[in-house]
């Protein structure tokens, strides 16, 4: 037993914002929503309010000189959570606007005193409070709103009502208005232009015994209202006490579905690690990747394909190998995000949802190159940092995650990934193409599996209708990745070769 | 703009009811006037004063096609009581005119603010004014 006060969390019917807020919104909270005008306030706290109000928890909105309630009801019945059917029943609308013109402070605090002691409402939103204030000060120009706010506070409190004011704040207010003391919860929407690409995010900058996840989460507006996604923390992994470190166990290995990659590789791909498909356009990284989710649907483990470049149906049909049929069966979800201006957040909520829909085990990104063109460009500075959160999420779940990056050939220096990512994944496959005896040939290599060993052979491989399938090592040549060919000399080539059935180092 | 045949005879037998059988110009002006507060006094606190003088004032200039007369009626901005004008102008006419002229500025009202927020919300609101002449539409549940 406890002597705490429990605090009741609603949920905020905000799809993501509950996770944000820290459990939801604490009952009886007086929080202030902020930010520009069109930063979506009056859309959160409509769509928060529409999800709590009931007749047995009847909601009260107050317009005063901001957008016109004529127009604001207008705009916000096309949201699919304005309940017509609730307007004047669970809630009332109450305008304002005569109040804080001709009244000032005190006749607006009177007329929301008389109309919450008639209501007895357990939702009360201003909106916006800013225009009470403006409108006040135009009035008597020497305010008293420290006293305002704090009788309107101490009221709030007494009618055990959560409450939101909505303002049109800016961010330097923070540290001097009165009313960012008194409150409970900050809530603050910006909305950050980056070339022709606009960003919303939001910050829950206080909330009073809860913890709040911290930082900007992007949120989007759709004819649903807002959806926040929240920004990915990682969780520190600690081994549990008395158990056994995880890096001592060995995880077991899945099947890319094509032999011969699967003994480069020493078995397989890792199960619950990353691996880069990395070559140059039309090596067969789409290919291998889509062998892969086919791979894991013929051993009865579903999989999640995010793709950037082209539409999921034309996607299907023209992978090499089809996948139609799964993704029609549900085995195969596949992903294709708006392009131009996502989140990384938004991608690994899509990615997410989409695992634990299908139970997927198998996940592929393809491409890297595309994901990032996808990006909002504010986004796209962070690339690399949002990448390794995302695949230590995904990873973290326990799928294993193969992603494609399409790679410039180039014949001056050996590089295994674009970006840098190539540190973020656990194993690497390089294919490239290679002239040889006067034929374009393709050939692949296990550049890195982490903890494990692996073939270093450079194999030939051929692309088929039925997929890769994996041929000789290419002998007697060096400089193969590089694509600056010599043959090995008798002498030289034989103290180098090594022996294929050495055993892999632990 | 919305149109709602319906909303016409049901301000008919509202008007008749309120200013009674065979009633003059001037009691049918009084009842016109009548209607017209409670509408916006039902619809103030909803949308404002400014939002219940907008909706007058285009009210009154759309009848204007029908009743010229009404051009003095209509006030200069959002200022100004036109229900005054209203009143005054129909205690001038005949009574059979002024009960046209006065259902058709409250039909006219009542189209205009659903070219706003709706016929669903408007038939909710001319339900709460006056339940026994206007039936509401029930509107589908957010899914």
């Amino acid at each position: 037993m406890t002597d705490k006060v429990p605090i009741r969390r609603l949920s905020t019917g905000v799809p993501g914002l509950d996770a944000v807020l820290g459990g939801g919104l604490p009952e009886f909270s007086f929080n202030i929503v902020a930010g520009a005008p069109g930063a979506g306030k009056t859309t959160l706290v409509q769509q928060i309010m529409f999800t709590l109000a009931r007749p047995d928890r009847r909601a009260l909105f107050f317009t005063v000189l901001g957008e016109p309630p004529l127009k604001m009801l207008r705009y916000q019945q096309q949201f699919e959570f304005f309940n017509i059917a609730e307007v004047n029943a669970s809630v009332r609308f109450v305008n304002l606007a005569k109040e804080a013109l001709e009244g000032g402070l005190d006749e607006v605090l009177r007329r929301i005193v008389q109309e919450v002691e008639a209501a007895s409402p357990a939702i009360v939103i201003v909106d916006s409070f800013r225009s009470v204030i403006e409108a006040a000060k135009r009035q008597n120009g020497g305010v008293d709103l420290q006293h305002f706010i704090q009788d309107l506070g101490m009221r709030l409190t007494e009618w055990q009502a959560t409450t939101f004011l909505v303002g049109e704040f800016q961010l330097t207010e923070t540290e001097d208005h009165p009313v960012f003391t008194v409150a409970d919860g900050l809530v603050w929407l910006h909305q950050s232009l980056d070339r022709n690409s606009m960003v919303r995010k939001m910050q829950i900058m206080k909330m009073r015994g809860q913890a709040p996840i911290p930082g900007l989460h992007t949120f989007r507006i759709t004819d649903s209202g807002i959806q926040v996604f929240p920004r990915l923390i990682l969780a520190p992994q600690t081994p549990p006490v008395g158990g056994e470190a995880k890096t001592t166990r060995r995880p077991p290995r899945l099947s890319l579905g094509v032999p011969g990659l699967d003994e480069m590789l020493g078995g397989g791909i890792p199960a619950g690690q990353s691996v880069l498909v990395a070559g140059p356009s039309g090596s067969g990284k789409t290919v291998l990747a889509t062998q892969f989710i086919r791979e894991g649907v013929r051993r009865g483990e579903p999989g999640v394909i995010a793709i950037f470049e082209k539409r999921p149906d034309e996607y299907a049909q023209t992978s090499a190998i089809g996948l139609e049929q799964a993704v029609r069966d549900g085995q195969v979800g596949i992903i294709h995000t708006r392009p131009l201006d996502l989140s990384i957040d938004e991608t690994q909520h899509e990615l997410t949802t989409a695992i634990e829909r299908l139970k997927a085990r198998r996940v592929v990104i393809d491409s890297l190159s595309g994901f990032e063109l996808a990006l909002a460009p504010t986004f796209r500075e962070d690339f690399r940092e949002s990448l390794y959160r995302l695949v230590a999420a995904l990873t973290g779940m326990g799928v294993t995650v193969m992603m494609t990056a399409e790679l410039e050939d180039t014949y001056t220096h050996l590089r295994f990934s674009p970006h840098g990512t190539a540190f973020l994944t656990d194993a690497i496959i390089l294919q490239r193409y290679l002239v040889l005896e006067g034929q374009l040939q393709r050939v692949m290599a296990v550049v890195k599996v982490r903890a494990s060993a692996h073939s270093k052979d450079v194999r030939l491989f051929e692309i088929s209708a039925d997929g890769i399938t994996v041929g000789e090592r290419v002998g007697d040549y060096e400089g193969l990745l590089t694509g600056s060919l010599h043959v090995i000399s008798h002498e030289r080539q034989r103290p180098r070769r090594r022996p294929r059935s050495r055993r892999p180092k632990s | 703009m919305t149109t709602s045949k319906s909303w016409e005879p049901a301000f008919e037998r509202l008007l008749a009811r309120q200013a009674g059988t065979g009633a003059d110009a001037t009691a049918v002006a009084a009842a016109a006037r009548r209607l017209c507060e409670d509408f916006a006094q039902h619809l103030s606190p909803l949308i404002g004063d400014g939002g219940v003088a907008a909706i007058c004032g285009r009210s009154l200039q759309l009848a204007e096609r029908r009743f010229p007369g009404f051009a003095p009626a209509r006030p200069s901005g959002q200022h100004g009581d036109p229900f005054t004008h209203v009143q005054h102008f129909l205690e001038h006419q005949d009574p059979v005119i002024a009960i046209s002229a006065a259902v058709t500025v409250l039909v006219l009202a009542s189209e205009v603010l659903a070219s706003f927020i709706g016929e669903t919300l408007t038939r909710l609101l001319l339900h709460e004014t006056w339940p026994d002449h206007f039936d509401r539409i029930t509107p589908e549940p957010p899914t």
